[in-house]
């Protein structure tokens, strides 16, 4: 092997040893950015429950060939209050407590009361805002299904 | 040839603790639809099980369980083996999952237990539509199939288990305890105390246990409620462990 490919095997190499430093140290950097704006969400909610605010409730979004899923969890939600708003990717998602409950019910450390619920799920496809059902699962747990949007190939 | 020492958590047990004959454990790890947390937290309270040991280790989060003003390890195992529970109150970082299941199973296995029931939810886009969550089963060795059987629990045959319960089942077999794994379709990070209901339905079956689960229904809503930040907090953790993995076909059957 001649000594110049010999240099420039070298010096490959000590780019890849860089490049695998730095994709590590980004990795790492991305990793506690998550972890800080996980906790922020924490602290936003508990902020909210502590000023007697509406608070967001769990959900899950189940994308399917034809439709999009969501599970709305609302214990205790006065399913007659219950109002949703489709947007093209977003469903807005609103909800009474049947009564306003005090937190300290559920954990002594918790203060604050429960009066709503709200949240603003985002979606990953586009869906007909006019295609909205609604349906009561359980108490306090709402299953709503919204049509995606079909996109029209050219012929 | 050298070997590197076990990577392991310390378990630190109770001073006096007496222990029954022939204890088993049961395991309810935060999950999918926190099914087997649910359950494993009813079993502690309903039959007013005490701390019987406490996993601590300086790489779990630096948080003390407070009781009645007095600190414990958030990761603790209740009871004297008539079961024994393991309820964490909070999740498992993904990185030590290994090291704290050998731990626990080495803990149990000096304890006289030989088998352990671990208890957990199976996510599925039907649930909604399902009164009576199914209970599925997994087992760590070929004599455990037929208890399944026995009791009606229908095998995962094909598939993948991901998270915790899949290091239980693989260091089960190393350490030759039997270990059953019970997964109730649950929904996905959304608590489901019915979901809970339906394992420990099963698991009274299959162990001298007896436990009303009808508190579990009714006070639905409540536990959920309460649940909801565990929720939050396991369902990142699940997404850490690529938790879907367990909704794929494993490659064998595309042929």
């Amino acid at each position: 092997m001649s000594e110049n490919l010999r240099r420039m095997l070298r010096k490959l190499l000590h780019e890849i040893h860089q490049f695998a430093e730095y994709a590590e140290e980004a990795l790492d950097r991305l990793e506690e950015e998550v972890d800080r704006l996980m906790e922020r969400a924490f602290l936003r909610e508990a902020e909210a429950i502590a000023h007697g605010e509406a608070i967001e409730p769990l959900y899950n979004v189940l994308v399917q060939p034809d439709e999009v899923r969501i599970l709305v969890d609302m214990p205790f939600v006065d399913e007659r209050s219950i109002r949703i708003s489709a947007h093209k990717n977003m469903i807005e998602v609103y909800g009474e407590a049947r009564r306003p409950f005090h937190l300290s019910e559920i954990s002594e450390r918790l203060t604050g009361v429960c009066r709503c619920y709200r949240a603003a799920i985002d979606l990953p496809v586009d869906v007909d805002t006019r295609s909205t059902t609604l349906r009561l699962i359980a108490e306090g747990l709402v299953e709503i299904r919204v049509k995606r949007v079909r996109i029209q190939r050219p012929a | 040839m050298a070997t590197l020492p076990l990577d392991i958590v310390r378990v630190r047990e109770q001073p006096g603790l007496t222990i029954v004959e022939r204890p088993y454990m049961v395991v309810g790890i935060p999950d999918v639809g926190l099914a087997g947390t649910i359950a494993a937290t009813f079993i502690v309270r309903k039959l007013q099980l005490p701390i019987s040991a406490e996993i601590l280790d300086d790489r779990l989060p630096p948080i003390a369980l407070l009781r009645r003003g007095l600190p414990y390890s958030p990761y603790a195992i209740y009871g004297n083996g008539n079961p024994f529970v393991l309820a964490p109150e909070t999740v498992i970082p993904a990185s030590l999952i290994r090291p704290f299941i050998r731990g626990v199973i080495i803990w149990a296995l000096s304890r006289g237990v030989r088998s352990i029931y671990a208890l957990g939810g199976i996510a599925d886009a039907n649930r909604p539509n399902v009164k009576e969550p199914k209970v599925f089963g997994v087992v760590s060795s070929s004599q455990g199939l037929g208890l399944l059987e026995e009791h009606g629990i229908r095998v995962i045959p094909d598939g993948y288990l991901v998270g915790p319960y899949a290091v239980l089942v693989h260091e089960a077999r190393n350490y030759g305890i039997h270990v059953v794994v019970l997964l109730a379709q649950a929904y996905y990070n959304v608590p489901d105390p019915a979901a809970a209901a339906a394992l420990l339905k099963v698991l009274s079956s299959m162990t001298r246990l007896e436990i009303d689960v009808g508190e579990l229904i009714e006070q639905g809503e409540k536990i959920r409620l309460a649940a909801r930040t565990l929720m939050r907090r396991a369902a990142a953790e699940l997404e850490r462990m690529k938790k879907t993995h367990e909704l794929e076909a494993p490659p064998s059957l595309y042929v």
